[in-house]
């Protein structure tokens, strides 16, 4: 177990024209015992964040850490790492158990009695023990899954990296390899890197979660953080599903004007804007399920033309047309919204966040409340799922 | 519409008839339909087929037990006693007899004895060498030209050059380089190794096997850089991790996975080298003191040159039921490795 | 069995006919089967005799080894297209023959030239020519038979003779040569005739003849003070000579399959390939391997060199033309080459055949017939032009033009071979000259012979084992 940093980590790939970015210059510390997940639109850079740590790519610049060592220029086998691939990439000619042995065998001088226990407790651990004596062509992908996964914990290393393990599996074994994920990870207390670029999987998994765009990171913090508090517009569209809603207007020194709408600020937030904006342009930003329908008028009500209706089962999506644009809402499942429905909604005043129409950067985030639902009677032992939610600012 | 069943017809009425009727007619008899169909449309590749490759062969096998009279075109069965039994195995036994233990081994050491055992031994000799060495390094070369090295392409046309020429022409080519006065002695000669390679009975089968060599590396070269392209680079990533070094990485990735080519390969130079003959003939027919006689070529002189045409269909029977078990035994290993997967 | 296909009624014949053609298929299949169809044939050049003296023809026609002799083989075989229609409207009742022979174009044109006249002096005859390469000769030739499509009348090598005559595939000739005053049987050479004839039964005429002789270089013994080889011991002792004396690295040249070599050797030394009645085989007998030690010599102390391996030509007409070799068994073949493209050489060259102390003479002779198929429709017409390409007349046309000896006694005695000393020396040796040919496994035995004899040559085989390992193959044959 270590604590990984990445110290100003650039990556340059020779390309068809000219060097192309992969990552730019980042940096970023992986604690000791967290699930960190990296995240981002396909090309972001974070498979190669992660192949960076693993040595399976060279850095251009920067370096990188795992516990105390400079492992910048060690090969692979002696960063004491582990890896599970998107295809498994387990050894077709070799049995499971040869499969799990062989990391084990190539870079350790174990006694073989050791191997096999490893193996046998790692086998239990994961419920593949009767798969062993198999090869991988006739296991299940769930079950490849598995296998790739006790691959890497046999060899009980520093941290684990994962490239997108899951996205081979069907919806449903992917939801539950995502809960089994989490609890082993509870179970092993190990540093883990897990790259997605699935928001629903990042967010459910992470103890943090690390945004990267176009090679650059982006922010680094909680789920609820980066939900909640996200320090840019990419953030804020990229977490969240249906994404938030994002309405270009002015700041006229009181109020931000959006087409056919004025949206008065508050005095806390109106100073927000009047220090970090940069040009005339903010950019409004409003979650779906914030956009509350309402029979009350307001000044901060409008009245859209329903244009579709996606019924989710608990929720129906909404489609609403504006004059400034359309705009996404939630309602309640068993709330019947009819298409061409003129519905009228209240955008709360602490709900909306702002983002610099030039730079993207936040200006303000909406307020965050948190309660305990009724019904939490206790908790087991030591409280950090709590803590962790609690929220740390990154 | 039982009347119409599995004539095209049916497929006419189904279409003019009611949805309903016609989907009952394709559950009914989509098989015989379809077969059909099918059969129309290979017969003319089966007739091709059976007229000329077919026909034949089976008729070759009816050549096999016959003593063909060239001048009177016709064949009597070759009559001749197996333990007391009247048999038209003649060309058979001629051809076997005398068994290599019965005379001691010699026709496996001399070509004075029996020379279908001689032309065994020499074509057995040309596989067990030719095949391993042609495999591995056609791998070796795949592997070598699948890095960034320069020139890569080059080189790989370089060693798929061979593959294109004819084996006449190789065949010939070989024959000059290796001449006692050829380009290869004029090389060797000052290192005193000068040797009448291809025309001394010592070396020239071995010559032989560095023709097919020299032919077969490159082809195989082909097969096993397509092979390289269908392994997952996360494999050796995961191997790198797991602390495979590069020889390591090809032992435990890259060669397993090459099973099917492997086989394929394996299979194609066994077969390719069990019937090696245009090389053979073209660089030494078959000799020197028949040195080079492997099994075709002795084929090839039974028929043509000593017309004897049912003695040497017996031969091809007995190479084909060689080639044959080969295959088949081979095929078989390989289906069993697949259901154990 | 005698064939008499011509004589069966339709339905039989046709049955055959079906079977033959199935029968060309399975010739195919064979080598399908066999996987081979690797696109090498048996080439014209380099048949079986592999690199042999460059000779295996059986007349002057230049041999198999692709010697590109002016008049060889292998030359083009453009068939001329001639004597077709000369004889326009007669084609009513015009008996059609075809007629087949190798040959080069001096070859070719002779023999179209006398077939021409024939059809146009024959009204009830026209003939159509076909030219086959020599190498592909006798195999094509086969086939035809096979096929039923063979010519009626045609060349035919001495050593196939036997088969074709145990086959009944030749008409017999007797009724039209024997008793034909104009024709002269007798005139033609006994042992020449022998070949193609069978149970007493006469089936093809010989055509012409070379026997092979020891042609040797004059100059180079002059040079040498070698004494001419008139004895075994007088020619290693020459070759001997040469070799110390002059820059000739291999005074001899032999071929690694000594068919132009090896076997008058053995007869000389009183030794045989079979014994008297062709029984039993006696190559392996204390006289034939001395013949082949006598030879092993010769090679194994670098006195002779072997063609396309020691010496770069392949046959014997460049290799003593370019001075490279001082002497070399061989036949009329290489004359018209040698008097064409090397006359200086040429001038120095003579012709002997030297015997061992106290040996009998002996040499090998090639010889070829005109011989017509038992199958044709038309015997008498058949017979007819055999007899007209091998009168005194139609056997000059050819003879004449040196490339081979006739095969009449009237012929050879001609003033013509005065001045042609290489053509009257091998003719000298006609009388004691004796063909390949050893009954109807004739191609097996001589293979077996020369695959030993090529075993010991190039390789380290034990002449006496060798020759005793072909005495064993050649039984096992008969």
């Amino acid at each position: 177990m270590a604590e990984t940093t990445l110290d100003g980590v650039t990556k340059r790939f020779a390309g068809d024209d000219g060097e192309v970015l992969a990552v730019d210059d980042l940096s970023l510390t992986v604690r000791d015992g967290e699930f960190l997940v990296l995240v981002g639109p396909s090309g972001c850079g974070k498979s190669t964040t992660l192949r960076t740590i693993a040595g399976l790519e060279a850095v251009s610049a920067g370096a990188v850490h795992i516990g105390d060592r400079d492992v910048t220029d060690v090969k692979p086998k002696d960063r004491d790492i582990a890896m599970v691939f998107q295809s498994y990439a387990l050894y077709p000619q070799k049995t499971v158990r040869g499969n799990m042995r062989f990391g084990l065998e190539m870079t350790t001088d174990l006694p073989d009695a050791e191997i096999t226990e490893r193996v046998a407790d790692a086998a239990e651990l994961l419920d593949i023990t009767e798969l062993l004596d198999r090869r991988p062509a006739a296991l299940s992908g769930g079950q490849q899954q598995r296998v790739a996964l006790g691959r890497a914990i046999v060899r009980d290393p520093a941290v684990f990296l994962m490239d997108e393990p899951l996205s081979n599996l069907d919806a449903k074994l992917r939801a539950e390899m995502r809960t089994e994920l989490q609890a082993l990870h509870d179970q092993l207390g190990a540093t883990t890197v897990y790259v997605t670029h699935d928001q629903t999987e990042a967010m459910t998994m992470g103890d943090r979660i690390a945004v990267l765009d176009g090679g650059r990171l982006q922010q680094v913090g909680t789920p609820m953080e980066t939900y909640y508090e996200p320090t840019n517009e990419f953030v804020a569209t990229f977490v969240g599903s249906p994404s938030m809603n994002i309405v270009e207007g002015t700041f006229d020194g009181e109020a931000i004007q959006l087409p056919g709408f004025e949206f008065p600020l508050a005095d806390d937030q109106r100073e927000a804007v009047e220090a970090g904006l940069t040009g005339e342009t903010v950019r409004l930003g409003v979650r779906p399920e914030d956009i509350v329908l309402t029979d009350e008028t307001g000044p901060r009500t409008v009245e859209f033309e329903t244009l579709v209706v996606e019924p989710m089962g608990n929720e129906n999506v909404l489609h609403l047309d504006h004059e400034m644009g359309e705009v996404v809402a939630t309602v309640g499942g068993n709330q019947r919204v009819r298409k061409g429905d003129r519905v009228r909604a209240t955008l709360g005043a602490d709900r909306v966040h702002a983002f610099d129409g030039t730079t993207g950067e936040a200006l303000f985030n909406r307020t965050r409340d948190e309660q305990r639902p009724p019904g939490v009677v206790g908790a087991r032992g030591t409280d950090d799922r709590a803590e962790t939610d609690g929220g740390e600012t990154g | 519409m039982s009347t119409f069943d599995g004539g095209i017809g049916s497929r006419v009425v189904g279409a003019v008839g009611s949805a309903r009727s016609r989907l009952a007619a394709l559950a009914d008899r989509p098989t015989t339909e379809n077969n059909l169909v099918g059969y129309l449309l290979v017969l003319p590749n089966v007739v091709v087929f059976s007229l000329f490759l077919l026909g034949p062969i089976a008729y070759a096998f009816v050549l096999s037990f016959q003593e063909w009279n060239l001048f009177l075109g016709t064949g009597e069965p070759a009559w001749t006693e197996v333990f007391g039994v009247r048999l038209p195995v003649a060309n058979y036994l001629d051809t076997l007899m005398p068994l290599p233990w019965e005379n001691d081994w010699g026709s496996i050491r001399s070509p004075s004895y029996n020379l279908w055992w001689f032309a065994v031994r020499n074509t057995v000799a040309y596989t067990a060498v030719v095949v391993p060495v042609q495999i591995v390094g056609g791998f070796l070369v795949a592997l070598a030209l699948d890095t960034r090295i320069r020139g890569k392409k080059v080189f790989r046309a370089a060693y798929f050059m061979p593959v294109m020429l004819s084996a006449a022409a190789s065949g010939v080519i070989w024959r000059w380089v290796m001449a006692k006065n050829g380009v290869l002695n004029e090389l060797l000669r000052p290192l005193g190794l000068a040797y009448p390679w291809a025309s001394s009975p010592d070396t020239a089968l071995a010559a032989l096997m560095l023709i097919g060599l020299w032919g077969g590396i490159g082809f195989n070269m082909i097969l096993y850089l397509a092979g390289l392209q269908n392994i997952p680079e996360e494999l050796y990533e995961a191997a790198r991790i797991d602390g495979a070094d590069g020889w390591q990485r090809v032992r435990h990735v890259t060669w397993p996975n090459l099973r099917n080519t492997h086989f394929f390969v394996t299979v194609l130079a066994i077969i390719g080298t069990f019937q090696v003959f245009g090389i053979a003939l073209a660089f030494a027919e078959g000799g020197p003191a028949r040195a080079t006689t492997t099994i075709v070529v002795l084929i090839y002189e039974t028929a043509f040159v000593e017309s004897s045409f049912g003695r040497a269909a017996s031969m091809a029977f007995l190479l084909f039921a060689v080639v044959f078990v080969f295959s088949y035994y081979r095929y078989r290993i390989q289906q069993q490795q697949e259901v154990e997967y | 069995m005698t064939r008499n296909d011509s004589t069966d009624d339709g339905t039989d014949r046709d049955r055959l006919t079906r079977r033959r053609l199935l029968y060309s298929g399975a010739v195919s299949s064979l080598v399908f089967t066999a996987g081979c169809g690797g696109g090498s044939d048996s080439g014209t050049d380099d048949g079986s005799d592999g690199g042999g003296d460059g000779d295996g023809g059986s007349d002057g026609d230049g041999g198999s080894d692709g010697d590109g002799s002016s008049d060889g083989d292998g030359g083009s075989d453009g068939d001329g297209g001639m004597g077709t229609d000369t004889d326009g409207g007669m084609d009513g009742d015009a008996t059609t023959l075809s007629v087949a022979s190798w040959g080069g174009e001096t070859e070719q044109e002779i023999v179209t030239g006398i077939l021409d006249e024939y059809d146009s002096s024959n009204d009830s005859v026209r003939i159509e020519y076909q030219n086959t390469p020599f190498g592909e000769y006798s195999q094509t030739l086969q086939t035809q038979f096979a096929g039923d499509e063979e010519p009626d009348v045609f060349y035919l090598i001495a050593d196939d003779a036997p088969t074709f005559m145990r086959n009944g595939a030749l008409l017999a000739l007797d009724d039209y040569v024997r008793g034909d005053d104009a024709f002269n049987l007798d005139d033609i050479l006994d042992n020449l005739l022998e070949p193609f004839t069978y149970e007493g039964t006469i089936y093809g005429i010989p055509k012409d003849f070379t026997p092979v002789g020891l042609m040797y270089d004059t100059a180079h013994l002059d040079q040498a003070g070698a004494p001419d080889p008139e004895t075994w011991s007088d020619m290693r002792t020459a070759l001997e000579m040469v070799k110390s004396e002059t820059d000739v690295e291999y005074p001899m040249a032999v071929g690694s399959q000594p068919r132009n070599t090896l076997m008058q050797l053995v007869w000389q030394n009183g030794g045989d390939v079979l014994n008297e009645d062709g029984t039993e085989a006696v190559i392996g007998s204390q006289e034939a391997i001395e013949a082949l030690e006598f030879l092993n010599g010769l090679v194994e102390d670098d006195l002779a060199g072997i063609y396309e391996q020691d010496i770069e030509a392949t046959w014997a007409a460049p290799a003593l033309g370019e001075g490279t070799t001082t002497m070399a068994m061989t036949g009329a073949w290489v004359i018209s080459t040698l008097e064409g493209d090397y006359s200086e050489v040429y001038d120095a060259l003579e012709v002997g055949m030297p015997v061992p102390e106290g040996g009998e003479e002996a040499t090998v002779v090639f010889t070829t017939s005109w011989s017509a198929s038992a199958n044709t429709d038309a015997p008498d017409a058949a017979a007819g032009l055999v007899k007209a390409l091998t009168n005194e007349e139609g056997m000059w046309d050819w003879a004449s033009t040196g490339t081979a000896l006739p095969s009449r006694q009237s012929l050879l005695e001609r003033d013509f071979y005065d001045d042609r000393p290489l053509l009257d020396g091998l003719g000298d040796l006609g009388s004691v000259g004796r063909p390949l040919v050893f009954g109807p496994k004739t191609p097996t035995i001589l293979d077996s012979i020369m695959t030993e004899a090529e075993a010991v040559l190039t390789g380290d085989k034990d002449p006496a084992t060798a020759l005793e390992d072909a005495q064993r193959q050649i039984n096992q044959e008969l």
